[in-house]
């Protein structure tokens, strides 16, 4: 051995030319602590570690960055995040085994212990191991360190010394996850606490360190305002464009064309409105009116029947064809899959900037085409693209995908806060509905972004009605206990319609999937839409929008109502008298035909119309639905009370001469709460959406009463709701915190490999060549390989992911001493003897390797491994017997192990 | 893109300017909410809202509805209380931006999609046909491509001239757009793994 073994060689590596490596002496500081074994590992983990930092900051201090070349100081960088990165990794045992003991029973503890002990005594050699002398022919892997402090970190803790490599020019590749894969949060946040650390660490060292501390601290605050500036800022603009392009289908203001109906007739003096509310005046010009000056008759009907067909089935073919062309992931709603993505999957360019431009423009289109769909839902997804696009402003979390997740969670309260104006409820809904790993921080952070959004949305006022939400109801009628019955009523209805469209459209979904109507997506569109223009147009209630026609439903009959709901025999003295209980004349029995009409076109048009390849979302459609029929109950319920006001319900509350009892627009509020809460199964944040989208504080309880016996009928035939049932049809990896599962199926029942399978495929710690390496690289596909000692006890070493390696060995081929005979080492121990035939070099991979994987034995039951996945947000974890290597479980694993125990078929692979 | 928004944005202040000088839709407006005007014996009118456009010191109900009915101040002083009146106003300004960006944006789209839809394919059809072959013997020899294995951030050779190796780079970004917009119509269209 020559004298150069007292130093260690250290090549950094240059990822310009490839093969400019340069040899650096180091210093060899940890070199001269005790050797441990096995006794009294905290308190010495604690000294040493107190004992290097001291000694790197030192050392730290003495490099004078005058004296010294660049590349040297460099080295000694190196070196020291090297040494963080291990105390960071004893910290993360630490963390990580700090869960385990709360989620392990006590029959498991003790075992955890002993590893626990075992594991950081690995850590703990290794790291006062490090540095130590190594033969000439070993070559250390390490990294070519910038001075960047985000770079920097991000690479040497986010593969293990190994990520400055030619890849970082490719911008697609922020992350180390590939296209439709899980997500490992323990790692990640672990890197997140670990560049934390080192911030704080560096705050004192001079003012642009306390710049980027303070930068980095308020990051977070400043992502979620731009997230709720921008979804406000979208929201509002896809407000006015579609309440215009819905406007075009009936006519046009031909002298100032941007301006929609209601708002073109707003300063006429000769407005008038028809029998149905709708607004009429000279400055508006139907299509008719615009071609030739058709007097009201069958012609007027014909040619404004064609031109609402034609630009329905535009606008749609438009909308498809957008998606189509530019961005495909802009279709549907996009909750399921902003659910999966959250709960830790990658879903590449599903958040991009093509699927925020097509998707807002899209979604302006398909609702004004008046198919029955809403664009309510899709704006979670665009506020969620508008998350992800200003999270890579932020390295902190466009760089980490489990941070960026709360940025997302965040962003999704803010698209329903933007949807609705209602910014509470948007929080609830991002709590209740799609957020998997939801902090209190998040919490703090979502309350910001949709209060920010609501803001945006109501200074640029996009409803024109100077309100902030779009249902604002003026009426504050109390509301009599008898009338609980009804609510519950609808509540019941609104379950079992929920039921009942999940069933359906599950069922269309699967025929779609798997028949000859999935290959022709534009076509079904426009026969869809084509039907739809066709059905909806002779029936008022269903030619206005939806939002319209809720609009119209909920709010109370006024004295300047002169339309066929409200045409009561009720004499109004006053416009500021009080309504009180009339007899319904024949328009109010006229309108609750046409509305039964709508009620059955909306219902069987829905069911095709979700799930067509456009952005559509279920909401608003739901709403409109249980309008109608909540509207139709009322008016039911009103005329019971005013012609029996002696019946035993109604003789408390309804017998009194001058009191308004029953109002039915609160009812057509109950029902939309009822059908929304039978589709989507949610409680909490449906009742606060809806009194926040109506400004009805006083109905809360008649809301709370209908959404959750709509929950519990609904619940009765079948578990989840249209979104959760939408998730297990694609077969999406998402493993639900809510659902439990109870099976005593073991690990070792669910781990591969299975009995039939080959083994698993490891390495060994030593003795493998690089070429069996590529090998086997190149014959399997897995994410990750276990590390053993040998192929005989299977003792395990640690987990080496697949990408880190393929990195390292692509960088190490440049070198020209590599080649396939190189013997590859896991381990940190240097053989005496190394095998240097035919001069090949050996390379030593240890600090690619996971030293600390999760581990379990085969016997745990898989309640408490599912918990570990869910709880812990595991990516994998290894199964072992006596400390023997059996196999692995991944998510999918478990994922397939309840599909395949709830009889599903899952579609992932 | 920059380009583009520039012109975008050019254009738009000059439609605003332009529109501005005969804009008769008003900004605000005096509302009268009344009941019919049988209530106190008069002929009913089927009019029950009543629009003026008037300052907001004017605004009141017997100056609005004296333009209905006019020399019947007495008639009027018995109705007006029984009405509502209020002045509002509004902002169409963002609407008239909003609306013509949004013109524009689905114009350019339209246009961007023609392009795509019918010239490009024509234009391209002969490199298209020997892309195809190549990446279907690509995929036959492997299954699965790695996202480090389809981009080669090093393969593009530098150019001589700086405008041309923006054009390179742009037309590179467009061609990497387009395998990814490629790979999700697969996902979604073909393969129906994603949004079903």
């Amino acid at each position: 051995m020559s004298t150069n073994e007292k130093k260690s060689l250290l090549v950094s590596i240059n990822n310009r030319n490839g093969n400019n490596y340069d040899t650096l002496n180091t210093i060899t500081a940890p070199n001269n602590f005790p050797l441990h074994n096995n006794e009294d590992n905290l308190i010495n983990m604690k000294k040493i570690k107190k004992k290097n930092e001291n000694e790197e900051e030192k050392k730290f201090k003495q490099i004078d960055p005058i004296n010294l070349d660049e590349r040297r100081a460099r080295g000694d960088l190196i070196q020291m995040y090297n040494i963080m990165n291990k105390l960071d990794r004893i910290n993360l045992i630490n963390e990580s085994y700090h869960y385990f003991f709360q989620y392990m029973s006590s029959r498991h503890t003790r075992k955890q212990t002993t590893q626990f002990d075992e594991n950081s005594d690995i850590s703990f050699r290794q790291n006062h191991s490090f540095g130590l002398s190594m033969d000439d022919d070993m070559l250390e892997i390490t990294t070519d360190a910038r001075r960047d402090v985000s770079d920097l970190i991000d690479r040497s803790q986010g593969s293990k010394n190994l990520m400055d490599v030619p890849l970082v020019e490719d911008s697609s590749l922020r992350t180390h996850y590939d296209d439709f894969h899980t997500i490992d949060w323990l790692k990640d946040l672990a890197r997140d606490r670990f560049r934390h650390r080192v911030i704080q660490k560096r705050k004192k060292e001079s003012i642009w360190q306390t710049i980027v501390t303070l930068h980095d601290s308020w990051s977070g605050w400043i992502c979620v305002l731009l997230v709720g500036l921008s979804s406000g800022l979208v929201a509002a603009m896809v407000d006015i464009g579609t309440n215009w392009i819905t406007n075009i289908k009936d006519g046009i203001c031909v002298n100032a064309f941007w301006l929609n109906k209601p708002q073109c007739c707003w300063a006429s003096k000769n407005i008038t409105y028809d029998l149905y509310n709708n607004p009429k005046c000279p400055e508006w010009f139907t299509w008719p009116e615009v071609f030739n000056d058709w007097d009201d008759g069958f012609g007027e009907f014909l040619i404004s029947y064609i031109f609402y067909i034609f630009w329905a089935s535009f606008f749609s073919l438009l909308a498809v064809l957008l998606v189509r062309v530019f961005a495909p992931y802009a279709s549907g709603s996009g909750i399921p899959e902003i659910k999966t993505i959250l709960s830790g999957f990658i879903i590449r360019g599903y958040l991009g900037k093509w699927t925020l431009l097509i998707k807002s423009i899209g979604m302006m289109l398909s609702t004004s085409a008046g198919l029955i769909l809403g664009k309510e839902g899709p704006f979670v997804h665009v506020a969620c693209c508008c998350g992800n696009i200003f999270s890579y402003l932020f390295p902190k979390y466009g760089k980490n995908e489990a941070k960026k997740r709360e940025i997302l969670s965040a962003a999704s309260a803010a698209g329903v806060s933007v949807a609705f104006g209602a910014p509470i409820g948007g929080i609830l809904f991002s709590l209740e509905e799609v957020s998997y790993y939801f902090p209190l921080k998040t919490m703090w952070r979502s309350f910001f972004c949709a209060m920010i959004g609501a803001f945006v949305v109501r200074l640029i006022n996009p409803y024109g009605n100077g309100h902030d939400v779009q249902f604002s109801i003026d009426y504050k009628a109390p509301w009599s206990s008898f009338e609980l019955i009804p609510f519950i009523l609808l509540g019941i209805l609104g379950g079992l319609w929920g039921a009942f469209f999940i069933k359906f459209n599950t069922f269309w979904s699967k025929y779609r999937k798997s028949t000859a109507l999935g290959r022709y997506p534009i076509t079904e569109v426009l026969v869809v839409a084509l039907v739809t223009a066709l059905v909806t147009f002779p029936n008022p209630y269903t030619r206005i929008s939806m939002t319209d026609l809720i609009k119209m439903l909920v709010s109370q009959c006024k004295a300047e109502d002169d339309s066929y709901l409200c045409n009561y025999e009720r004499n109004f003295t006053s416009s500021n008298a009080k309504i009180l209980p009339a007899n319904a004349g024949s328009g109010v029995y006229r309108a609750l035909w046409l509305l039964f009409m709508a009620l059955v076109v909306q219902i069987v048009l829905m069911m095709f119309t979700i799930g067509i390849k456009v952005p559509s979302g279920l909401l608003i459609p739901s709403m409109s639905i249980g309008a109608i029929a909540g509207r139709m109950i009322g008016i039911t319920v009103e005329q019971l009370a005013y012609h029996y006001p002696k019946f035993i319900l109604f003789q408390n509350e309804c017998s009194k001469a001058d009191e308004n009892c029953v109002t039915p627009g609160l009812y057509a509020i109950v029902g939309a709460c009822a059908f929304l809460g039978g589709a989507t199964k949610m409680t909490v944040s449906l009742v606060v959406i809806m009194f926040e989208l109506t400004g009805g504080l006083t109905y809360i309880v008649p809301l709370m009463a209908a959404a959750v016996t709509a929950k519990w009928v609904g619940d009765a035939f079948g578990r989840g709701g249209i979104y959760d049932s939408q998730i297990e049809l694609n077969g999406y990896p998402f493993l639900d915190n809510k659902e439990e599962f109870n099976y005593t199926t073991l690990a070792s029942d669910v781990m591969t490999p299975r009995p039939t399978d080959p083994p698993l495929s490891v390495f060994t710690q030593e003795g493998m060549s690089l070429a069996e390496i590529e090998q086997v690289l190149k014959e399997t596909t897995y994410t990750g390989y276990p590390v053993v000692v040998s192929r005989e006890s299977q003792h395990l070493v640690g987990y080496v992911l697949r990408r880190d390696l393929q990195m390292a060995i692509s960088q190490q081929r440049r070198n020209p001493r590599v080649s396939g005979k190189s013997m590859v080492y896991f381990n940190k121990t240097i053989p005496q003897n190394p095998p240097t035939s035919n001069g090949a070099l050996s390379l030593r991979f240890f600090k690619l390797l996971d030293l600390a994987p999760v581990t379990i034995t085969d016997q745990t039951p898989m309640e408490t491994v599912i918990d570990m996945f869910r709880k812990l947000g595991l990516r994998i974890t290894l199964v072992t017997h006596n400390g023997r290597l059996l196999g692995v479980i991944t998510k999918k694993d478990v994922l397939r192990h309840t599909y395949s125990i709830n009889n599903h078929e899952p579609i992932f692979n | 893109m920059k380009k583009l928004i520039s012109i975008l944005t050019i254009f738009l202040f000059c439609y605003i300017k332009y529109s501005q000088a005969g804009d008769e839709f008003y900004d605000f407006r005096c509302i009268c909410v009344c009941p019919s005007f049988s209530v106190i014996g008069e002929e009913e009118t089927h009019r029950k809202i009543y629009i003026d456009i008037i300052n907001k010191d004017q605004c009141s109900c017997e100056n609005v509805l004296s333009k209905w009915k006019p020399n019947k101040t007495e008639m009027l002083k018995q109705f007006c209380p029984r009405c509502n009146c209020n002045f509002e106003v509004r902002n169409t300004t963002t609407m008239k931006i909003v609306v013509i960006i949004i013109i524009c944006i689905l114009a350019l789209l339209f246009i961007y999609m023609g392009f795509l839809l019918c010239l490009d394919p024509w234009m391209n059809r002969r490199t298209r046909l020997y892309q195809e072959q190549q990446n279907e013997e690509l995929s036959m020899t492997s299954e699965t491509r790695t996202p480090e294995s389809d981009d080669h951030p090093f393969t593009a050779i530098p150019s001589s001239s700086s405008r041309s190796n923006v054009i390179n780079r742009v037309t590179q970004e467009q061609s990497k757009w387009k395998r990814q917009v490629q790979e999700q119509r697969r996902t979604v269209y073909d393969r129906h793994v994603l949004l079903n």
